[in-house]
């Protein structure tokens, strides 16, 4: 398979300008500006089948044909680079490696929808990567891809680099928004939705770094072209995060329905320490737990919802035998627990009364019982908080007791683990 | 299916198997209120934005994916909404649970204990037992974020309400949200107190015990109190309030009684929190008579008689040498009586409710109330297009209607601020004028471009180009509102401000549809009722001069005697006689000009000349320490009557507790005396006071006190 996102892999130094030229980059962007209409480049998008990779997988031409036309008001492109999922670390290579190749997408963007002002919202721990970033623009904006009259055209756009300040619910588009503004990041309520009233309250998209990496392709090759790899819903290709009890950990970019058996088998190097695969999670923290019966699960995003799970951010969190459910549930509901936001009753308290008893149960003082009240606080969760954030609460101590029931009983029944942790 | 539409199409949905028809844009919430369903709220409430925060009201409607907030979601032609499932009560029962998670469960010795929707919800929809078991989040507590507000941040459920007030209603963003999700808390900016002129508002909105007040805290449990519906004694914007008594014996609290034309539901710090006079031990509770000069506790009947005999015999050596003052800050009903007495057996018409100098502005200021000149209410601040405000700091002067500027300015409203010094208000503004003082009229003479934004300039040292944008605004204002401080109209050039107020009415109001409504900003209680009352030297109630045939009669068939017309004296000119030895009498109710920061000790010297000097009031105040007899009065909290405020509202305070010692209420103890005097007075009750006014005050012939109700009516001329 031809690396697409990831031609990084096959040449040295893409994140210099003139590699990246040299290796036909910004043709796209030029071919754009010269012989298509924004509405074409929003059509070319649509065709191709591309959807949100940021973990929604939202059709990003149908996204961008509800900025309204014709209207006179400031239009903006805002990057979701807070990249904060757990498990979760493709965008940070994108960036890194091929920083052009993401303006590119950016620039076309802005083209389609008419903004002349784009945000890269970059999470705050990423320090190396925004000044990668910030350098890019500089240099695309002295070669003229950025800034006044692009390539000679009517274009103008600025691209400014915002960095975050260390909360996951800043990756929430409308938290980031918020933040954006200088406010605190909560999540906004919908309607009005970002496409009509987003940053200062002007028509906004928000996409993942990924999702705009894939632009400049289309835009060159055909939206045929991207069509013919994935499946017939999930197009494209996608990068595929693998983390945990893998042998070689690590971003894969691969055609979306590959199977997962193929993803951690053949391409990460399999489960570490030889042992047997016992869980892995598909999409990022955020998503239901899958077992070895699921291997063969295809990673698009029709498939791996068929499975009960998402394919989320691609992000593949991996846990061999020896790994504890019981623990691995309470580490990422210590997370959800620090990282809420505060604004909504379900999300605050209930991530907090989960660790609660997940606590007890790890430290052997659960009571029978606790894993029914477990499973229903964390329905109560479910779908009653304000934003994602608490629905991604409850899908690990959801799926986890569904799947390994056993083990959580045998913590109460005998006040500890049922496997030797590692 | 984003964004606003027109509000008139109707919109028909189901909610629990009922249809309602309702305009488009209402909340499925308010839509299921029509219906007489309850949906559980804690973040939404009507005043405030929607942010469907706390997941409290959620409900299912049919064909959606999730449950959504009902606060927050608008109401779709065909909508199906449940609100009455299993899944909807295991919804709204996990929510309580997750509110309950954090919050002490320290209800008996929660101020809000009874009275508190966190507790009500628990209880109708909450679980019945606590699955929670393990440790509860920790905060130091009572916070106090002022003098005046606590804030136990453990109680706290983050509805933010607090937080959205200080946005949305007062402006002063002084409460905001720190830290994150269970570890958030409320609090002010580092090292800033809660000093918001309105902090208390908060403490009402907090749908727990977390914001608590510091005069009420601890004083009474809800099931103690009692509630009068009544009136906020400590301004003339006269916001409505129930002034809450503990088993009948002290009044422990005021509380919003919302007028949606007065206060907007909102009350200020300065009211709301001085709501303990009336339980003061400091109160004069028996009445005093000077003996060896002494004043020493005596019976009424003795104090009654020494004063109708000191001041019948004052009255024999003539109607010029008796006057009596009464009072801002005492109802129209006992103001009323207090001239009557006078008028009748007294026969003096020197009365006041001042000894302040009127540099004869006030007989012009009389005459445009009598003439109606005066014609903007409060209320107008919501469709006025510009908002003129003269010579008053209405953040001081009418705290209450600083919040209906600011709203006013929120929707779009022109706000012209013209003051001598940069006051809060004015950084709302869109127009700030800083004149020199005394120069109003000519200010007002260049605004209604009468002079030259050059010369106006030369005279109020306001910079031209400021004054040459106002006429323009005030020409393209459909309606505008004058705020005019009543002060400057009783001054030196009050005529001359009315003039060009005049002056600057025709100007604004030249084109077809416009117009321009004045009203005068009057900072204490019941000036505009004592005013009204006839308390003005040459007016008889309802404005109309001694002497006039017309007002004699009318007065004489409902008096039954003819009013007095000897030649009055003003405050101002009986102090002065005072001060000369030419008082026999004075009479002074509910009063204490002793006690002024200036001027306060030659006005002691002169009262202490007056032959007789009787003092009615509630506190044993420096003037009543110069009087030969002090009569113990009731506070506003013991009585009934009527308040005129500053927009000439007419409003009813009604008795909140049983009467503190031996006091009575002024228009009673003005009945005995009057009796005493031979004057045949039935008064049963204030409201019987309240008929006769309506006789013989022609702005309050339409007036009772069941036409006045629990929400007042503003008095009318013709």
């Amino acid at each position: 398979m031809e690396n697409i996102l990831f031609k990084h892999l096959d040449i040295a130094d893409l994140e210099k300008l003139d590699v990246y030229v040299a290796n036909g980059g910004y043709a796209a962007l030029g071919k754009a500006l010269k012989e298509l209409a924004p509405a074409e480049v929003t059509g070319l998008v649509t065709r191709s089948g591309l959807r949100g990779r940021g973990g929604a997988g939202f059709s990003t031409g149908k996204k961008w044909s509800f900025i309204p036309k014709d209207v006179d008001t400031p239009k903006y492109l805002t990057c979701n680079a807070d990249e904060s999922e757990p498990g979760t670390f493709k965008d940070r290579e994108l960036m890194v490696r091929n920083p052009h190749q993401l303006l590119e997408g950016i620039a076309l963007c802005c083209y389609a929808i008419g903004a002349a002002k784009s945000f890269i919202y970059i999470r705050g721990e990423y320090a190396h990567q925004a000044r990668v970033m910030e350098k890019a623009i500089e240099e695309a904006k002295e070669a003229g891809y950025l800034g006044r009259n692009i390539m000679g055209s009517d274009f103008s756009l600025k691209v400014v680099v915002h960095r975050g300040a260390g909360a996951y619910i800043c990756g929430e588009e409308t938290a980031l928004l918020d933040s954006l503004e200088g406010k605190k990041g909560w999540p906004r309520f919908r309607p009005p939705f970002p496409a009509i009233a987003g940053l200062y309250a002007k028509p906004t998209v928000i996409n993942n770094v990924e999702t705009l990496c894939n632009v400049p392709h289309i835009i060159s090759r055909g939206p045929e072209w991207f069509a013919s790899i994935g499946t017939e819903k999930s197009t494209g290709t996608k990068v595929f995060s693998v983390s945990g009890h893998v042998n070689k950990p690590g971003n894969y970019e691969l055609p979306m329905g590959v199977t997962a058996r193929e993803l951690l088998f053949e391409h990460a190097g399999g489960i570490w320490g030889g042992r047997r695969l016992k869980a892995f999670i598909p999409g990022g923290a955020s998503v239901p737990m899958l077992t070895e019966s699921d291997l063969d699960v295809r990673l698009d995003f029709e498939s791996v919802m068929a499975a009960g799970s998402m394919l989320g951010s691609g992000g593949v969190i991996v846990m061999n035998e020896d790994a504890c459910i019981v623990w691995a549930t309470l580490n990422l509901s210590k997370f959800y627990n620090h990282e809420s936001c505060g604004k909504c009753a379900p999300c605050r308290e209930g991530t907090y009364f989960i660790v609660q008893i997940l606590k007890a149960l790890e430290d052997g003082h659960g009571l029978p019982g606790d894993v029914e009240k477990l499973r229903d606080v964390a329905t109560n969760i479910d779908g009653r908080s304000f934003c994602a954030l608490g629905d991604a609460a409850a899908q690990p101590v959801k799926s986890s007791i569904d799947r390994f029931h056993e083990e959580y009983e045998y913590h109460i029944a005998h006040r500890g683990c049922m496997v030797g942790r590692s | 299916m984003i964004g606003e539409e027109s509000g008139e199409t109707q919109v028909t949905l189901t909610i629990d198997d009922r249809q309602v028809t309702v305009p488009n844009g209402t909340l499925i919430l308010k839509a299921a209120e029509q219906l007489g369903i309850e949906i559980p709220v804690f973040c939404y409430h009507d005043k405030l934005k929607s942010i469907g925060a706390c997941r409290m009201c959620i409900v299912d409607v049919e064909g959606l994916p999730k449950p959504v907030p009902s606060c927050a979601t608008e109401v779709k032609e065909g909508m199906v909404v449940r609100t009455r499932t299993p899944e909807v009560a295991k919804m709204w029962e996990g929510v309580l649970e997750f509110l309950l998670v954090n919050h002490p469960l320290d209800c008996p010795v929660c101020d809000r204990g009874g009275e508190c929707p966190l507790q009500d919800n628990t209880f109708k929809y909450g679980p019945r037992d606590s699955r929670f078991t393990g440790e509860k989040r920790h905060f130091a507590k009572p916070v106090p974020l002022s003098a005046l507000v606590l804030l136990d941040r453990e109680r706290c459920i983050m509805c933010t309400r607090c937080v959205r007030f200080c946005q949305e209603i007062s402006g002063d963003e002084q409460l905001k949200i720190w830290d994150r999700g269970h570890g958030e808390y409320i609090d002010t900016f580092p090292g800033q107190t809660f000093d918001s002129n309105f902090s208390g508002n908060t403490i009402e909105l907090c749908p727990v015990g977390a914001l608590l007040s510091s005069v009420f805290r601890f004083r009474a449990r809800p099931w103690e109190m009692k509630g009068a519906a009544s009136i906020c004694p400590h301004c003339g914007v006269g916001c409505n309030i129930r002034v809450d008594a503990r088993n009948n014996r002290e009044v422990v609290r005021f509380l919003s009684r919302e007028n949606a034309e007065v206060d907007d539901g909102w009350l200020c710090d300065r009211g709301r929190f001085d709501s303990d006079f009336p339980n003061s031990g400091a109160r004069l509770t028996k009445p005093l008579a000077r003996k060896n000069g002494e004043l020493t506790p005596v019976e009424w009947d003795e104090a009654l008689d020494l004063v109708a005999e000191g001041l019948r015999r004052a009255a024999e050596a003539g109607p010029d040498q008796v006057g009596g003052l009464g009072s801002p800050w005492r109802t129209n009903e006992e103001n009323y009586l207090l001239q009557k007495l006078f008028r009748t057996a007294l026969g003096s018409n020197s009365l006041d409710f001042t000894f302040d100098g009127r540099g004869g502005g006030s007989d012009a200021i009389a005459e445009a109330f009598r003439e109606g000149f005066f014609d903007g209410s409060i209320s107008d601040t919501t469709t006025a297009n510009v908002i003129f405000v003269l010579g008053s700091d209405i953040s001081i002067d009418l705290p209450v209607v600083d919040l209906w500027l600011k709203k006013a300015v929120g929707r779009g409203a022109k706000l012209i601020y013209a003051y001598p010094t940069a006051v809060e208000l004015a950084q709302h503004s869109q127009l700030f004028l800083p004149y020199a003082p005394g120069s109003e009229v000519e200010l007002i003479e260049g605004l209604a471009a009468s002079i030259s934004a050059e010369e106006a300039a030369a005279h109020t040292g306001v910079p031209a180009e400021l004054i040459a944008k106002a006429p323009q605004a005030l020409m393209d204002a459909r309606q505008t509102l004058v705020f005019v401080s009543g002060r400057l109209l009783e001054d030196e050039i009050g005529h001359r401000l009315l003039d060009a107020l005049r002056r600057l009415r025709r100007a604004a109001a030249s084109g077809e549809g416009q117009e321009m409504l004045v009203c005068a900003v009057f900072p204490d209680t019941n000036t505009q009722g004592a005013m009204d009352m006839g308390l003005l030297p040459g007016r008889y109630p309802g404005y109309r001069r001694i002497g006039d045939e017309l007002a004699m009669q009318t007065i004489e068939r409902t008096w039954l005697t003819q009013p007095a017309s000897a030649p009055p004296m003003s405050g101002e000119q009986m102090l002065a006689a005072a001060a000369e030895g030419r008082m026999q009498a004075m009479y002074i109710m509910g009063l204490d000009p002793v006690s002024r920061p200036v001027g306060g000790e030659e006005i002691a010297e002169a009262l202490s000349k007056v032959g007789f000097l009787v003092v009615a009031d509630t506190f044993l105040t420096k003037t009543a320490e110069l009087a030969h007899v002090v009569l113990p009065s009731c506070t506003f909290a013991e009585k009934d009557g009527t308040l005129t405020n500053t927009e000439r509202r007419v409003q009813r305070i009604r008795p909140a507790m049983r009467i503190a010692g031996e006091c009575r209420p002024d228009w009673v103890i003005l009945s005995e005396i009057a009796r005493r005097l031979g004057m045949e007075w039935s008064y049963g009750k204030a409201e019987d006071v309240f008929e006769e006014i309506a006789r013989v005050t022609p702005q309050y012939a339409w007036l009772d006190y069941e036409s006045i109700g629990e929400k007042g009516l503003q008095w009318r001329t013709g």
